[in-house]
């Protein structure tokens, strides 16, 4: 089958979209001056994983993979084990995202403050 | 009856039950089941250990097993050699080790700390003995959610806090870097289980590019868990500010663990794939494992607090560990195996040391106990006799593993490691004799010597 060249590009794109969420979230975690904002940059940092996940799995035209009315079962569609990777990935993120949280607030309930470098220079 | 999933099931049972009706046991109750689960599950252990010597035990979940060259070739299976089961019962050990030493060190305990020590052992079994790539994934992030919960167990100091955060944060990042590397894996190949991956990649082989950058993404993760050179700065912290009886998994076993996942992924997924790879695999971790540890060696003998002191002795000793992998030789890989047990109980009986210490002085800085601990000498021997095992002499099984290793390098032509082994065993097993003497005897001086500024945070490595 030929391809439009805009499947081309998309394909591209979803990979060039994941190695940016991976970096700019890194940076976010490294130059963080608050706590949460350190949480949420690491969930930039996951999202770059679920965009890979999803790219991988991902064949042009193809339906998802929902076989019902219309869609007969074993018919070609979009990969499923990636999605039920990246659904996996976000359980387990959620459980480390929670655990960072509920350190942030008892930082911050000791500390008095939540940025990393105030509390860095408390113990020093 | 199937024990293979036991390892697991069991502990994650356990651990759910306490966490909803925990609150109303008596302490005394919670530690008998923690230390009956824990045993039941070593118990299982060392059968599957015996089990598998006569040819690998393969367990697929749910009977869901892939069909040969199906269209949807899905399941995960547990993967049981005598390797990873022997890991595992040793993994068991060690927890049991932990719950003994808890029984007394903890004042008050509530039933969070038995559920999340469960949890980790589950975790720990799981990452061990598991045969699928993304279920390892699964295992390593449960690993790191649960040590982080202990890391910071039942303290309200914002130092303890941050080192948990600062562990958490950075094994998190490691991981993604691992998923991202098996999901381009999978993209090749279509498959996730880490013997099928390996038949896949000898069949049809990707270009040496390919294999080299998702090898170095995949274990990523498992070397900022190993703690190996530059990924180590977490270790210290994260061992400094966790309670005792946690430290004793952490330095014996969890980052032993890292190393373990690597030698798997390579021997299962990229021993045999047709590209040259070895070189360029043996150089860097050679490298990186001489880095770690003498670099590990050299802040070790610089602290003066002995959490932190051992800590950066196990930075050391796993530099050693990947050294022993590095080799990429079956008899330094059994050396290795031999000196992650030898190590694991050292340290074990070390961090129980400076757990009593702690308990009796408040402290474990060896300028402020100095000379104060004479009235408890017998910890003092103890403390000596584990220099000795750090030091790699006889008969430990220290000793073994390292001559092991050593006579491979010899061979491998890779003279200058026996100097690196030398120096990393000299400088660690001279730091532990140098605090017992101080804090036991009363040696040495009372200022602070030349090595001792780098006492506190932030000692960034």
């Amino acid at each position: 089958m030929q391809l439009p060249a805009s499947h081309a590009v998309l394909d591209f794109s979803g990979y060039a979209v994941a190695v940016w969420l991976f970096l700019i979230g890194l940076y976010g975690i490294v130059s963080s001056r608050h706590l949460v904002h350190l949480c949420l940059s690491l969930t930039v940092v996951q999202a770059s994983t679920y965009v890979l996940l999803v790219i991988i799995g991902y064949r042009p035209g193809l339906p998802a993979p929902v076989f019902t009315d219309g869609v007969q079962p074993g018919s070609p569609a979009v990969d499923p084990i990636v999605q039920a990777l990246m659904l996996t990935d976000i359980v387990v993120e959620a459980t480390v995202v929670a655990l960072l949280l509920a350190i942030t607030v008892r930082i911050h309930h000791s500390a008095g403050t939540a940025d990393p470098k105030e509390v860095d220079m408390m113990r020093g | 009856m199937q024990l293979a999933p036991l390892p697991v099931v069991i502990p994650l049972a356990v651990a759910a039950a306490l966490a909803a009706i925990g609150s109303f046991l008596p302490r005394r109750v919670l530690d008998a089941i923690a230390l009956a689960t824990s045993t039941t599950v070593l118990i299982v252990c060392i059968v599957l250990t015996r089990k598998s010597s006569g040819g690998v035990i393969v367990y697929w979940f749910g009977g869901w097993q892939p069909a040969a060259h199906s269209r949807f070739p899905v399941g995960i299976c547990f993967m049981i050699d005598p390797l990873s089961a022997g890991l595992a019962s040793f993994v068991c050990l060690l927890v049991l080790a932990s719950f003994t030493f808890s029984w007394s060190y903890f004042e008050s305990v509530k039933a969070l700390y038995q559920v999340l020590m469960l949890v980790f052992l589950a975790a720990m079994c799981g990452l061990c003995l598991t045969g699928d790539l993304f279920n390892m994934f699964v295992w390593y992030e449960l690993m790191t959610a649960a040590a982080v919960a202990l890391c910071g167990y039942e303290s309200e100091e914002s130092q303890s806090l941050q080192g948990a955060l600062n562990f958490a944060v950075t094994n998190t990042v490691g991981a993604f870097l691992s998923l991202s590397g098996l999901a381009l894996l999978y993209a090749f190949t279509g498959s996730l289980n880490m013997t099928e991956l390996g038949r896949t990649l000898v069949e049809n082989p990707p270009s040496r590019q390919f294999v080299l950058v998702t090898f170095l993404f995949v274990i990523a993760g498992f070397l900022v868990k190993a703690a190996i050179f530059p990924f180590h700065f977490w270790l210290a912290d994260a061992h400094a500010v966790a309670p005792t009886p946690v430290c004793i998994l952490f330095s014996g076993v969890m980052v032993e663990l890292g190393l373990y996942a690597i030698a798997r992924i390579y021997w299962l997924i990229f021993a045999d794939v047709p590209v040259p790879l070895q070189d360029a695999i043996r150089t860097t971790f050679l490298i990186a494992g001489s880095a770690t540890a003498v670099l590990g060696a050299l802040y070790c003998f610089g602290q003066r607090h002995l959490k932190r002191l051992l800590a950066f002795s196990t930075i050391s000793h796993v530099g050693l560990m990947l050294i022993g992998f590095a080799l990429l030789n079956p008899r330094a890989l059994t050396g290795t195996a031999i000196y992650v047990i030898g190590h694991g109980l050292i340290k074990a009986g070390l961090f129980i040391g400076a757990g009593i210490l702690l308990h009796r002085f408040g402290t474990v800085d060896e300028y402020d106990i100095r000379g104060q601990a004479r009235v408890i000498l017998p910890i003092g021997v103890m403390m000596v006799i584990g220099a000795w095992g750090l030091a790699g002499l006889p008969p430990f099984a220290t000793f073994f593993g390292e001559k092991l290793i050593d006579r491979v390098s010899v061979e491998s032509h890779v003279w200058w490691l026996s100097f690196v082994i030398f120096i990393a065993e000299v400088l660690t097993a001279g730091a532990v004799l140098r605090f017992t003497a101080r804090s036991f005897l009363g040696w040495g001086t009372r200022a602070l010597n030349y090595f001792a500024w780098r006492t506190t945070y932030p000692d960034g490595w």
